[in-house]
């Protein structure tokens, strides 16, 4: 279901950390995909899923082999209009 | 004429689901080559006529539906066949899949690849299957996966529909045997189509590692529209319940 409800940035960061597996702690703006172990194949499907269930963001291959840190992720709501700054 | 060199669907009428791209556009494609009659199915008009403008099929017929609608199948096909007569083979292609690691596998996105993947497939049989809305000796295929008889990360619930299909093959298959109705599945491997390609939440990489556990590399529509073509047809007679794996040996290493 998409609660499509803008996020702050550090609200942002908890969530990834969470689809990550990680805790926000672990994780900045700066943190980049291979530093963070649950970043990988199967944290990238879980990212897909979440932005879409939560956002309704659904990412092209481009776009999500341009990602390569936590600012990207960032970037990609900031496009959709979901973080509020 | 030599009975192992003709295959000829003239006068027959074939329903074709997910017509307007990928592996249901190359089945309709060879259908046509094979002179069938065809009621293609699909959500878009314009590229479902599209489909139709390229394929040399002297009757077709579009049916423009919202397969995850369930509701509205049987009723849309009950108004078809009493336009074209009774119709003599379908094949389920349209298909839908949704990868996500089990952490994230809601029922929502298990029932929305089980409503196209299977239950659209079971409302057109359903429909099909009302007294002289079917041929008797008619034949139906369902479009399985090989992952119906392996597992994939992030495709539990997508293994769970085409695994549900087989089943369902096979228990139509009994069931409509009485009527010499034949049911039966083909399971392709991967095959380069849109929804493989620029569909897919998989990355390039990711995709080429999957075609490379494919000893005969990835398949094209063709490959799998020569299966379908070869259960549908009237004289393989004998052959029900089954599933043909498509796959270039994917499944054997």
């Amino acid at each position: 279901m998409s609660e499509n409800t803008a996020m702050s940035t550090s609200e942002a960061i908890a969530w990834f950390a969470e689809i990550f597996e990680t805790t926000e702690n672990e994780i900045s703006s700066e943190t980049r995909q291979q530093d963070i172990e649950g970043w990988d194949s199967m944290g990238v499907l879980t990212l897909m899923a979440e932005l879409d269930d939560r956002f309704s963001i659904n990412l092209d291959q481009d776009e999500l082999e341009s990602i390569s840190t936590i600012n990207d992720l960032l970037d990609v709501l900031r496009k959709n209009n979901v973080l509020a700054e | 004429m030599n009975e192992f060199n003709t295959i000829d669907f003239e006068n027959k009428w074939v329903v074709v689901t997910g017509a307007s791209s990928g592996i249901g556009q190359g089945i309709a494609r060879a259908l046509a080559a094979c002179n069938a009659n065809l009621v293609l199915i699909g959500r878009n008009q314009e590229t479902l006529a599209e489909t139709a403008e390229n394929i040399p099929a002297e009757n077709v017929k579009l049916l423009v539906i919202d397969l995850s609608d369930s509701g509205t199948i049987v009723p849309l096909m009950k108004s078809v066949v009493e336009e074209v007569g009774a119709i003599y083979g379908f094949c389920h292609c349209a298909g839908i899949v949704d990868t996500r690691p089990i952490n994230v596998t809601t029922p929502d996105s298990i029932l929305k690849q089980l409503n196209i993947n299977l239950i659209a497939g079971t409302e057109i049989v359903r429909a099909l299957v009302k007294k002289g809305a079917m041929e008797e000796q008619g034949s139906i295929v369902f479009i399985s996966s090989v992952y119906a008889h392996v597992g994939g990360a992030g495709e539990t619930a997508y293994c769970a529909t085409k695994g549900a299909v087989g089943a369902a093959v096979r228990a139509m298959a009994v069931e409509l045997s009485a009527r010499k109705i034949r049911v039966n599945s083909v399971s392709p491997g991967f095959v380069h189509t849109a929804m493989t390609e620029k569909g897919s939440k998989l990355t390039g990489a990711q995709l080429e590692a999957i075609v490379e556990k494919h000893p005969l590399g990835a398949g094209a529509v063709e490959d799998v529209a020569r299966a379908v073509i070869f259960l549908l047809h009237h004289k393989n007679k004998w052959i029900t319940g089954t599933d043909l794996l498509v796959d270039g040996g994917y499944t054997s290493v």
